[in-house]
């Protein structure tokens, strides 16, 4: 059996993964580049990406290794109460990770880890107030009052019924 | 840290809220940042939105009170709109009481719309108004006829519609109305400024109604070359052979869909072939209520359009077709759908469609198609392996092929027969017809969850329990005819029900023919789990 090749990547502070070229490849990024390079031992460098973040989106690529890449259409209905459980046990951790791991997956480009991630937060988002999504998230609102009557006048349409 | 998330993950996230007002009128309430990456995720379908979910006509009322804010207020040139636009001044300050300018010009945030949905929403805003304020309006720009609040509403919808399109740089889903209630005048959009640049992205066309449709087509068929679905419920009856219609259709590069209702035998040749012209595209085709007098469809179709997964023709009569097997060419090689509900072909048709098709062909209905002398049955047990749903047509001496169909497609969920019903002599028979039923028990495939026997085969309610008692099913609807009283045949399904913990979800029985064949009934229960 042919040796699987490796690749080498490094976290922003240094620290080197060394991960099999088919977990790297769920990277889109990852992937054209390893292309437009070819074989090479260099390590590639992830400036944005913390070692730790690293180290859950490579678990997350390395169990997700043989799922078909999946080319939803913009117009199919998104549903966000559709998380396996290995999906949601990743998905526990705490809010800072979460949002490193969606800054990560939107800067590797690796799509189904952003959808994951994003559904998460949506969920968190879902039946509450704005007072209390400002709450969940550490949000200052930046409104100034007649902002907000504004706002909320131009969209009363869809204000709970 | 949620605050500092670039726009395309906050888009991405709010796009979960798509048809959820509720959860998006709460993120964009929580500071400038999402509000701005809320508002295209809401604004997008607003007339969809208020139409099919639980919205009320105030809401909707409010909906159309913004918008008509905003055309208010974001004035356009009058050379863009070459003057039509109405001084909406007066609605806006009577409506959302004196907001002097919009946060958002929310007409450039919509996607989609069908202009029913507008003309309904306009209705609502136009029932909250007091006769005072509609005064306010200057409908007499456009009709003398202001008296008339169907034709202001009509105004009002068709100078809102106008407003959409200028505003919105892309709207790739459109449905219009061409029934009578919203006469052509006003919504032939193809003299609307701007038109044009917003409707050449249409992706999905939906077109109802028999009016006046040739301006459409002829407009669309210019600008528009990657409509993907069309949706007509009727051609029109100013484009008599379809010549408008099959433009449009051949200027496409990726339509892949395409559904008509109520075409006519002069029609259907030019839309055939321009659908033929499609070739590969094409996945999902359906025709309901077309008259193909004048053409073959099948024929045309199975040359060209090897990529349809989805093959519909419903209450389409009967068609011809000699098609035939072909070394050169499979015939339909991906097809997953063929429904034939109320359309007949000829078997041999019918056969070298199905030896042509591939593992996928799942779903099956050939409910009008006669097989007095063939065995066509076999021929799906033959070809068709991993079918899970039939509709046929099946007379009990034609029975005996269930065997081979049973034995070979094992995925089975769903079996439907139709045929005529028992007649009076049938006493003579019953010993041969509950044997046909106890001979299936064993070989019943156990992925099957509905069975209905609905043709000249009554069963007896021993014949019955013989076969729920070996039938490895689990059933969840059963429908058959039964011979002698009805109770007993109840009194052994409930026993059945007990035995296998389900519940009798809903039952039906009686004596069909209560004159003629007092020992004759009809029986459908349907099934659940206890929770």
């Amino acid at each position: 059996m042919a040796e699987l090749k490796k690749v080498k990547l490094t976290s922003s502070e240094g620290t080197e993964f060394i991960v099999d070229r088919k977990v790297a490849e769920k990277s889109v990024l990852l992937k054209n580049m390893l292309e437009d390079v070819g074989e090479s031992d260099m390590a590639i460098p992830l400036p944005n990406v913390t070692g730790p973040i690293l180290n859950k989106v490579i678990d997350y690529c390395t169990h997700h290794r043989d799922d078909p890449f999946v080319n939803q259409e913009d117009d199919s209905k998104k549903v966000s109460d559709d998380i396996d459980d290995w999906d949601a046990e990743f998905c526990k951790v705490d809010q800072g990770t979460l949002f490193e791991l969606i800054l990560s997956a939107n800067y590797l480009d690796i799509k189904p880890l952003l959808d994951l991630t994003c559904k998460t937060v949506a969920n968190m988002i879902k039946g509450k107030t704005p007072d209390e999504i400002r709450k969940t998230f550490n949000i200052i609102n930046d409104f100034t009052p007649e902002e907000e009557e504004h706002v909320r006048k131009e969209n009363e349409w869809c204000e709970e019924r | 840290m949620a605050a500092y998330l670039p726009s395309d993950c906050l888009s991405n996230i709010f796009s979960y809220f798509d048809t959820d007002a509720k959860s998006l009128y709460s993120s964009l309430l929580v500071n400038r940042t999402w509000c701005l990456n809320v508002v295209p995720v809401l604004w997008r379908r607003t007339f969809y939105l208020t139409s099919h979910s639980n919205f009320s006509s105030k809401k909707r009322c409010q909906l159309v009170a913004t918008y008509l804010t905003c055309m208010a207020v974001n004035k356009i040139s009058s050379s863009i709109l070459d003057g039509v636009i109405p001084d909406v001044t007066p609605i806006s300050s009577t409506a959302v009481e004196k907001i002097s300018i919009s946060t958002f010009d929310y007409a450039e945030f919509l996607r989609g719309f069908d202009y029913y949905d507008v003309y309904q929403a306009i209705g609502s805003w136009y029932a909250f108004q007091t006769c005072d304020k509609k005064q306010l309006i200057k409908f007499d720009k456009f009709s003398k006829n202001v008296g008339d609040s169907e034709c202001c509403k009509l105004i009002l919808t068709r100078e809102l519609v106008k407003y959409i399109v200028c505003r919105s740089p892309t709207i790739d889903y459109l449905a219009l109305d061409a029934e009578r209630i919203i006469p052509f005048d006003y919504w032939s959009f193809s003299r609307f400024p701007g038109a044009r640049n917003c409707l050449s992205y249409i992706r999905t066309f939906v077109c109802r109604g028999s009016a006046s449709k040739l301006d459409v087509y002829t407009s669309l068929a210019q600008w528009c070359n990657s409509i993907e679905s069309i949706t007509l419920y009727e051609i029109g009856d100013d484009d008599p052979k379809a010549e408008a219609l099959s433009n449009l259709i051949q200027g496409q590069r990726k339509l892949c869909k395409f559904i008509l209702w109520g075409g006519m035998s002069s029609q259907l040749p030019h839309i055939i072939n321009s659908l033929a012209l499609q070739g590969f595209g094409l996945k999902y085709l359906e025709f309901r209520f077309c008259n193909f007098d004048h053409c073959t469809p099948l024929d045309t179709l199975a040359m060209s359009c090897t990529e349809i997964t989805t093959l519909k023709f419903i209450q389409c009569g009967d068609l011809k077709s000699d098609i035939t097997p072909n070394l050169l060419n499979s015939i339909f090689p991906n097809l997953e759908v063929l429904d034939l509900q109320g359309t007949q072909i000829p078997t041999e048709a019918l056969e070298t469609i199905f030896k042509c098709a591939n593992i996928d062909l799942r779903n099956i209905n050939i409910e009008k198609t006669e097989s007095i002398h063939s065995r066509i049955i076999e021929s799906i047990a033959n070809n068709c392996k991993n079918v899970t749903k039939i509709k046929a047509r099946l007379t009990k001496d034609k029975m005996s092929q269930l065997t081979k169909l049973f034995q070979s497609c094992i995925n089975l969920e769903s079996l439907t027969l139709y045929g005529p019903l028992p007649d009076r002599l049938y006493i003579f028979t019953q010993d041969a017809s509950d044997d046909l039923l106890i001979n299936f028990r064993k070989i019943v495939p156990a992925t099957l969850k509905e069975l209905a026997l609905k043709t000249d085969c009554a069963f007896t309610a021993s014949a019955i329990e013989i076969f729920l008692k070996d039938c490895h099913a689990d059933l969840n609807r059963l429908e058959f005819i039964s011979y002698g009283s009805v109770w007993q045949h109840l009194n052994v399904i409930k026993k059945y029900a007990k035995r296998r913990g389900l519940k009798i979800k809903e039952q039906v029985a009686g004596n069909y023919n209560e004159l003629l064949m007092r020992e004759l009934g009809h029986i459908i229960v349907e099934f659940e789990n206890f929770e």
